[in-house]
């Protein structure tokens, strides 16, 4: 469970977010929606740990984050936390099992062993990836980036994905395949899955949506 | 943590492997850089120390009184044009003191890119040559290999090896001439393995100063002769010249004129003891002869001071060209890592580690000088190969 009580995060004096209340329930899914600079990618952050609250606490499965040191704060980002990005941000350099992968070799107290290797090539294969491994990403489309960066943030098997306007670069038919492909992925790990949007006809598929504007300062 | 290291070596790995080319061009600028100076140090060691060995081991040289340096070159190293103005007088002159052994060389002739040197065989005994196949040249067209001319020639005894032609033009000229090949000489690691070894006598011959011919007292060869007055016979160039000494023509071969005015290269001396070469080169100093006797290790310091000196300043060139490469290095490192600063906050973002930058930077720069310093070492035995070759052609000059 992710809980927001008397949150306010912003820069300098002014601040950007002020929530008094909010609460997102395990395995749940929720869209956040709101005009541009409203802070939605903010509070995608503070849930994250890579932003911290001015006050308040945000406790997620009953850590309070803000309390965390920074070096704390990574480590539960590399296990708790799975990122999608609306630009993919794969790496140009490796190839599509390494991306997959590359969550493993960057944090500190996960490692590559032969059983990650195994369950990176079955979720590459659940994601239609399995004949595309020794690609690098600029030999694939659009869609199947998307897909890599999904693999990538499933990976360490995450308790929340965020995802960051992840359909924005996408035609409609592959946001719905991607969409839907996040959504079945996120419950049958039952995991927590928050995703900003502008996309409206995207929104009925999620358990919740919660309008960032609500909460601004 | 080992693990942390091993994961950040394989991205660094990945990523340098992915930019191949730039990876490439970098490691060999930098590599360049060392490996230049380093082969070029070594090479001139190596060279000095074969130079000042040989000359060491040659007490005293008599030749022509030009350039003491194309005479050490020449009679040293087989690797210089013979100068011209010594005869075989001057072994003579040498012996008359009764101070030194006398031996003489003539240079000037190749087969198939070796040279061919002339000289008796108190040569063999005094470089303390050893035979590692037949025997020593003991008639007119025989000769010893040296091992390496041997090995790069795929030739043994019992083989033959021909002459180059100087001047196949000149109908006049030397012919070409057939050596046969009665030993080969056990590897001594001087220049004498790259020397094809024949008597003096044979070396005139193949330069045309001794010649074998078709009888002219024969009833058969009565229309080639020109001219006839008692025992001189002057024919025309229709006259049969043998290119090849074998045994029943070997009685034909024959020298006009005086011993003491063939020509020589140089004439090796070797005194008897210290007094005596004080004596001989006190002598030969006075002498007003064309001829000098010089210690090639005078001559040799020379050159060495005047390559040690252009090495210096090939050295100091190296070192500001280095440091402005390492600059662009630095450079292409510092531009990589800005245009990389958002791969950084992704991977921030993702939960890296704090030192994740500072590692795969880090591990990039190691492979990278890993790999400089294998490419240095191998470009630098690449150019040890090639430099004393480089550097033996500007000697020939």
């Amino acid at each position: 469970m992710i809980g927001f009580d008397q949150v306010v995060f912003g820069y300098g004096a002014s601040p950007l977010l002020r929530i008094p209340s909010l609460t997102i329930e395990a395995g749940r899914s929720m869209a956040i929606i709101g005009p541009s600079g409203a802070g939605k990618t903010t509070l995608l952050s503070l849930i994250a740990g890579i932003l911290t609250p001015q006050s308040g606490a945000l406790s997620i499965f009953g850590t309070n984050i803000g309390a965390l040191s920074d070096v704390e704060r990574r480590r539960f980002r590399s296990r708790t936390i799975g990122f999608v990005f609306q630009d993919f941000r794969l790496m140009p350099y490796l190839t599509v099992f390494d991306n997959i992968l590359h969550p493993y070799r960057i944090a500190d107290q996960l490692t590559v062993c032969e059983g990650t290797r195994q369950s990176a090539q079955a979720l590459a294969g659940s994601l239609g990836l399995g004949d595309k491994l020794g690609r690098y990403p600029e030999a694939l489309s659009q869609g199947e980036r998307q897909r890599v960066a999904i693999a990538r943030a499933l990976v360490t098997e995450p308790k929340i994905i965020l995802a960051d306007e992840p359909t924005g670069n996408l035609d409609m038919r592959t946001k719905r395949v991607c969409l839907d492909l996040l959504l079945e992925k996120a419950r049958a790990r039952q995991a927590t899955f928050l995703m900003v949007t502008h996309d409206a006809g995207l929104l009925e598929q999620f358990d919740r949506v919660v309008d960032i504007s609500d909460y601004g300062g | 943590m080992a693990g942390n290291v091993g994961q950040s070596f394989y991205i660094a790995w990945r990523y340098l492997a992915f930019h191949k080319w730039r990876t490439a061009i970098l490691v060999l600028s930098l590599s360049l850089i060392v490996a230049l100076p380093l082969a070029v140090d070594r090479t001139i060691d190596r060279i000095s120390w074969t130079l000042k060995s040989r000359a060491k081991d040659t007490p005293l040289l008599l030749g022509p009184r030009e350039s003491s340096l194309d005479l050490v070159l020449s009679a040293l190293y087989f690797i210089k044009s013979s100068p011209a103005g010594l005869t075989y007088a001057a072994v003579d002159a040498v012996e008359r003191t009764q101070l030194a052994r006398a031996i003489p060389l003539r240079l000037g002739v190749e087969a198939r890119g070796y040279p061919v040197v002339g000289t008796d065989l108190d040569y063999i005994d005094f470089r303390q040559l050893k035979l590692a196949q037949g025997r020593l040249p003991a008639l007119l067209g025989d000769c010893v290999l040296g091992a390496t001319a041997a090995r790069q020639l795929r030739l043994a005894a019992g083989d033959t090896i021909t002459t180059n032609s100087k001047d196949f033009l000149n109908i006049a000229g030397a012919y070409p001439m057939r050596l046969n090949i009665v030993g080969v000489l056990a590897s001594s690691h001087t220049p004498d393995d790259d020397g094809i070894f024949v008597d003096l006598k044979t070396m005139w011959v193949a330069e045309g100063i001794g010649h074998g011919h078709q009888d002219l007292t024969q009833d058969a060869s009565q229309s080639l002769i020109l001219k006839q007055s008692g025992r001189s016979i002057a024919a025309n160039a229709a006259v049969m010249e043998y290119q090849e000494v074998t045994p029943d023509n070997l009685s034909s071969y024959h020298f006009h004129g005086d011993q003491g005015s063939y020509p020589l290269t140089a004439v090796i001396v070797a005194p008897t003891d210290q007094r005596a070469a004080t004596i001989l080169r006190g002598r030969f100093m006075e002498s007003d002869a064309s001829y000098r006797l010089l210690l090639p290790s005078d001559a040799i310091d020379k050159l060495l001071n005047t390559v040690f000196r252009l090495n210096r300043l090939f050295q100091s060139a190296i070192l500001v060209t280095g440091l402005a490469t390492v600059g662009i290095a630095i450079l292409v490192f510092v531009l990589s890592a800005e245009m990389r600063r958002s791969e950084m906050a992704t991977l921030h973002m993702m939960g890296s580690r704090r030192t994740i930058a500072f590692e795969l930077y880090g591990a990039e720069a190691l492979i990278i000088l890993g790999l400089c310093l294998v490419a240095a070492f191998t470009l630098a035995a690449g150019f040890e190969k090639i430099l004393p070759w480089i550097f033996y052609r500007l000697l020939e000059g």
